[in-house]
């Protein structure tokens, strides 16, 4: 059946092979006027009707699922690349610091360590609260209001770190009752924001939560 | 010489809409297929973790690691 | 023959249908090998890892013998 098949193809393509010869005569088309391209005849090597799916069916197995692994090893080499870029287990390890609140008087500092940086908690009194509330913005050189620097008025907590040339300035000194920085002479007031000196910012408050009323979580 | 079968016709080309229609099958497979590769890309998100596939039905667990608090100290 | 037939009308008779089947497989695919890697792995070493020492660990007394065998492999 299948020879019979195959048999009858080869004499189909031989009789088109002949047709083809006059249909070029025949044509219209200049491009295939002008072709003198013998067609090789195929008849041996195509296949009976129909047995053909099988092969295009492992075909498209074979693209298929090397497609597939591609797609699933590129994103996986990409990713342990950009696994390195993220911090490492001892680096988040660090990268928090609790702090028992209840420890810190009303009116006092603490600096604690938090990634190799110093950062300064003041729990505030209100007298201090008003005093930073009742500062002019507009006349300030880095104007910000009070309420975004501090989530609860009550705990100031911010980088210890002079905006200037990142001097760490002295605490309940300075000519606005807040900090002072010694290397060059800048003033913060009770809200930390800059008002005299060179440092161009107010000093900068790190990402912190209170996890409870009682604890402060930096980082 | 040429010859020819018949006389040239003309017929209105068929409009944009016409087109788009006829392509619309193609292109919301193709979006499927695009879909299907943001999720593949994105794997390990957390931010597409948490929105999408943890939500999965059935196996959306397998992107719900869940690491005992007691054995991670951050 | 219909089996053919059929795989190729349903799977890549649309090039766009098969792109999707391919992107979808893998993303099915990742997951599955990721899980079926941690069996394996888990399998392999049954008994060193982790989850399996922990309760001995945590209950103390002979935790920090095993502990020195496992530095020793």
């Amino acid at each position: 059946m299948a020879s019979l098949a195959l048999r009858s193809i080869a004499r189909n393509s031989l009789v088109s092979r002949a047709l083809g010869s006059q249909a070029r005569l025949l044509s219209s088309s200049t491009l295939t006027k002008k072709s003198n391209y013998n067609t090789p005849d195929f008849g041996d090597y195509i296949k009976p009707n129909g047995a053909n799916e099988k092969s295009r069916a492992f075909t498209y197995f074979m693209v298929g699922s090397f497609g597939l692994l591609s797609t699933a090893g590129a994103k996986s080499t990409v990713e342990a690349f950009l696994q390195t870029m993220s911090a490492s287990a001892d680096v988040l390890a660090m990268a928090k610091v609790e702090v028992k609140l209840a420890a810190i008087p009303e009116g006092k500092n603490v600096i604690v360590k938090w990634q190799g940086k110093p950062v300064f908690i003041r729990h505030r009194t209100s007298e201090e609260i008003a005093e930073a509330n009742a500062v002019d913005i507009s006349s300030l050189r880095d104007p910000q209001q009070d309420a975004d620097r501090a989530k609860n008025p009550e705990w100031l907590v911010m980088l210890g770190i002079c905006t200037h040339l990142g001097c760490v300035p002295i605490g309940e000194s300075g000519d606005f009752g807040g900090w002072f920085c010694p290397c060059h002479g800048s003033h913060y007031d009770i809200s930390g924001r800059i008002r005299k000196g060179p440092a161009p910012l107010n000093l900068e408050v790190p990402e912190y939560e209170f996890a409870d009323p009682e604890t402060l979580i930096v980082g | 010489m040429v010859y020819q079968a018949s006389r040239i016709a003309y017929k209105s080309a068929p409009g944009a809409l016409h087109v788009l229609k006829a392509y619309t099958p193609n292109l919301i497979f193709f979006g499927a297929a695009a879909g299907g590769l943001v999720f593949t890309l994105t794997e390990r998100v957390p931010l597409f973790r948490n929105t999408f596939l943890k939500k999965i039905p059935v196996v959306g667990d397998h992107w719900d690691v869940k690491i005992d608090p007691q054995d991670t100290y951050y | 023959m219909v089996f053919y037939n059929a795989l190729r009308n349903i799977l890549y008779k649309r090039n766009s249908v098969f792109v999707a089947t391919v992107f979808t497989g893998a993303f099915v695919f990742q997951a599955s090998f990721d899980v079926g890697v941690t069996k394996w792995y888990e399998y392999h070493n049954r008994g060193k890892l982790w989850k399996d020492i922990k309760p001995r660990i945590l209950a103390g007394g002979d935790g920090a013998e095993d502990e020195d065998e496992e530095d020793d492999e």
